[in-house]
């Protein structure tokens, strides 16, 4: 397409934070500087050439555990994603279909799911599946699914109200193959800027859940249950709550300015095509 | 003394495209000018201009002389908010095209019609009453007082548009300014809207700047005419000489079209007439 | 007497709010003879148009295709209905998806309605896209757009090309009839004249009957022989339209020619 290639400032620095992040995700696969059961170092350590961000209250190297952290933030922002976006969008292209009664239950049913704390929605799952990384993802996945459902539900019945749909139904084009051809690929690149956003989100809500103890039980070492173990010791030894904090902040800050760069390099399309 | 003059009008947008460039013409008390012009031609900008309601981000220069007799003639152009809001609707005023969208959709006709008169007129209660009852029986509304206590939406567009013509007159102003006011009418109320018009013009012996994309509509109701194209005038002159002997290629090809049309009209009728 | 190519017959309609929009419309569309459907706002006009186009169902009536009763729930019918009969929108902006090219677009006919794999039985793959792209070519030069327009995007055009895109659209499976909603009605003055001109050429050169719906009778005398007037929903007066716009019977057509705004005489 003719897009001028604007650079955007927001997205270069978004995709440079998020890209520190999983460029640290993508170490730890391979190697940390200890392994996390490595209880070796002294308690509370401070910085030093041995553990450059000290250790923690069992004597575990911090580094390799808020590195980690950030492979399973990278996993629950990809898992939940990919749910949220597959659930919520078969919804909302249903819902966006749907006409008089049918819509309207399909609209009420995304606003009370959207209005379900997502908090309690991991707890139910949690007490049916146990406390796992899994069942946070599926928490995160399923409360996001109806907010791309409903967002999909809207974007999917503006697309239905233009003539070229009418035009193409009129060229005897079947319903699937207009899904495919013309409403998936005019709502995708708003779609996507929403999925960036909830990337970020989920990250925030893993936290919260490992933080309360319904994420992934010990030895893992989300940032989440890192801030957790650290309060106790927050004053004395404060790297072990800054480090991951400051992290989980980059993520979603990241995630966001890179969901505000997406909007800008897609949008000139979006307002031309009005 | 004109109640108009503009010298080399331009308006900037904030990258330094011209929007209207170098356009200058005088409107005389009680002269008809109008304006013929396509999309993109500068035509409603220059009606924005002349009401100094211009959006922020354009930046206009050069000369707009508004006022006439009791209105000594105000600089327009760069005038502060407080002085140009004395001139609005005293001496000039203007009606749109789309009247949903210009008339406030919360409010109905008779309090929108009261805030002019009151402000200007000091009116309040039965007096104020009694304005508004005539205001828009003298735009030929049938049963003004339904019309009075009716919003927006819940009468006709010809209504609709008479009712921003009574509120545009509310103030007496020397000038009015109407930007394609019949274009989104049907073809029996367009009839009927500029009947009103030239009536309520000759009636008050006011200054007419009427803009259009049809000629024919132009014809109806103005002698002279500015022909307007990229932001510039290309032409002007009394009607019967553009329609007789248009002089520059675009003109030419304006009338062309305008002519062909009516033709095929006249044609049609007179083999299927009596 | 020959039989219509379209065809209503004591048409009702109404959406599901029960609001009436049409009652008891007949009408007949002879093969070669343009119809103009005018009327204003409200008039049902581009009701009966996607009635026409087996978009919507009526709530009573009959629609007949060649003396056919309409029914797309009828695959074959329904594939031989659209690849005859085909419309062109009032507004350019929404009838092109912005998101395809313009080779694409004209080509979607094609595809769907199997007409590549008709036209080229047994054919490979290669050869029917070389077809179908040869098919595009051609309707764009119909249209009077080059060839290189078929690569490019709809926001590269401006709004009397993309009506042009929208009618090579329409002309590419070689359809009877063209059903137009507006065609010209939100173009600029000096290009509505050029597209009315191309659509008379392309139904004289192709042996289109054009349905046109227009609320501008000037559009209508210059294109159809036929008009219908319409006024809420109900055809006031039919006939030429010579004599509809020359010697009006109905009263609602008197007031809307005389509503007409015309050039001054001489």
């Amino acid at each position: 397409m003719t897009t001028k290639k604007r650079h955007s400032l927001p997205l270069i620095v978004g995709c440079t934070l998020v890209g520190f992040i999983a460029l640290m995700a993508l170490v730890s696969i391979f190697w940390t500087p200890y392994s996390i059961q490595d209880m070796t170092g002294s308690r509370l350590g401070p910085l030093s050439s041995h553990h450059w961000l000290g250790t923690d209250k069992l004597g575990r190297d911090l580094l390799s555990r808020v590195m980690i952290g950030a492979r399973i933030a990278i996993a629950v922002g990809f898992g939940s994603v990919l749910i949220g976006a597959i659930l919520g969008v078969v919804l909302g292209l249903v819902a966006g279909f749907a006409q008089r009664w049918v819509d309207e239950s399909f609209s009420a049913m995304f606003d009370i799911l959207i209005a379900f704390p997502t908090l309690l929605l991991a707890m139910l799952i949690v007490a049916a599946r146990g406390a796992s990384l899994a069942s946070a993802i599926i928490a995160i996945g399923i409360g996001m699914s109806a907010i791309v459902a409903r967002l999909t539900r809207l974007l999917v019945k503006r697309v239905l109200a233009k003539d070229f749909i009418t035009a193409s139904r009129a060229s005897g084009t079947s319903w699937a193959r207009i899904i495919f051809i013309h409403i998936l690929p005019n709502i995708w690149t708003t779609l996507i800027v929403t999925f960036a956003l909830q990337f970020g989100f989920a990250g925030l809500t893993e936290a919260s859940l490992s933080y309360l103890g319904l994420g992934a039980p010990p030895p893992n070492a989300s940032w989440g249950s890192l801030l957790q173990e650290a309060q106790a010791t927050v004053l004395t030894s404060p790297v072990a709550a800054i480090a991951p904090g400051v992290l989980l902040v980059c993520l979603v800050i990241g995630m966001n300015l890179v969901a505000d760069g997406l909007r800008d390099v897609a949008d000139p399309t979006l307002r031309r095509s009005q | 003394m004109k109640i108009l003059e503009v010298k080399d009008l331009t308006v900037q947008t904030g990258d330094g495209s011209k929007v209207i460039s170098g356009v200058s013409f005088s409107v005389e008390p009680g002269e008809r000018l109008g304006l013929i012009g396509e999309s993109g031609s500068g035509k409603s900008m220059t009606a924005l201009a002349v009401m100094g309601l211009l959006p922020a981000e354009l930046k206009a220069s050069g000369s707009l002389l508004l006022g006439t007799g009791k209105d000594a003639p105000r600089q327009i152009i760069g005038a502060a908010e407080k002085d140009l809001n004395e001139i609005r609707g005293r001496v000039a005023s203007i009606v749109f095209q789309e009247p949903l969208t210009a008339l406030d959709p919360l409010m109905k006709i008779g309090r929108q019609l009261s805030e002019p008169l009151r402000r200007w007129k000091g009116l309040k209660a039965d007096a104020l009453h009694e304005a508004i009852i005539s205001a828009l029986t003298e735009v030929s509304i049938n049963k003004p007082e339904r019309i009075a206590a009716s919003y927006p939406y819940e009468i006709s567009g010809g209504e609709r548009q008479r009712a921003a013509i009574a509120m545009a007159l509310a103030c007496e102003p020397s000038l009015l300014i109407a930007d394609e006011p019949t274009t989104a009418l049907d073809v029996t109320v367009q009839a009927e809207i500029l009947t009103l018009l030239d009536a309520v013009v000759s009636k008050r012996g006011m200054s007419l700047l009427f803009i259009s994309h049809d000629l024919a509509v132009v014809s109806r109701i103005t002698d002279h005419v500015l022909v307007m194209k990229d932001g510039s005038v290309v032409e002007s002159g009394s009607l019967a000489d553009i329609l007789r002997s248009p002089q520059h290629p675009y003109t030419r090809d304006l009338v062309a079209s305008a002519k062909e049309l009516d033709n095929a009209l006249e044609i049609a009728k007179k083999s299927g007439g009596n | 007497m020959t039989t219509p190519i379209l065809e209503t017959r004591n048409l009702n309609f109404s959406y599901h709010s029960g609001v009436p929009i049409l009652n008891d419309v007949s009408i007949s569309i002879m093969k070669g003879q343009n119809v103009g459907l005018v009327g204003e706002s409200g008039s049902g006009k581009s009701t009966i148009l996607r009635l026409l186009l087996g978009i919507h169902r009526p709530t009573q009536g009959h629609i007949l295709f060649s003396g056919e009763e309409l029914s797309l729930k009828d695959k074959e019918q329904a594939r031989r209905f659209r690849s005859q009969v085909q419309v062109v929108f009032q507004d350019p902006y929404s009838s092109l998806d912005p998101r395809q090219r313009v080779d694409q677009l004209i080509a979607e006919p094609l595809r769907s309605l199997g007409l590549a794999k008709d036209a080229n039985p047994g054919s490979n793959r290669a050869s029917i896209n070389k077809w179908i792209e040869n098919e595009v070519v051609e309707a764009l030069k119909s249209v009077g757009l080059s060839a290189d327009s078929a690569k490019r995007y709809p926001d590269e055009f401006s709004g009397g090309q993309r009506q042009r895109i929208a009618i090579a659209r329409a002309i590419v499976c070689k359809p009877q009839v063209l059903l137009a909603d507006e065609p010209v009605s939100a173009l600029d003055v000096s290009t509505r004249v050029r597209v009315i001109d191309l659509i008379a050429e392309l139904g004289a050169t192709k042996g289109l009957t054009i349905v046109m719906v227009s609320h501008d009778l000037a559009v209508v005398a210059a294109l159809c022989k036929q008009s219908i007037v319409l006024e809420r929903g109900v055809v006031v007066e039919q006939g030429a339209t010579a004599t509809v716009l020359g010697a009006p019977s109905h009263p609602y057509t008197q007031r809307l020619i005389e509503s007409l705004p015309r050039l001054p005489v001489g």
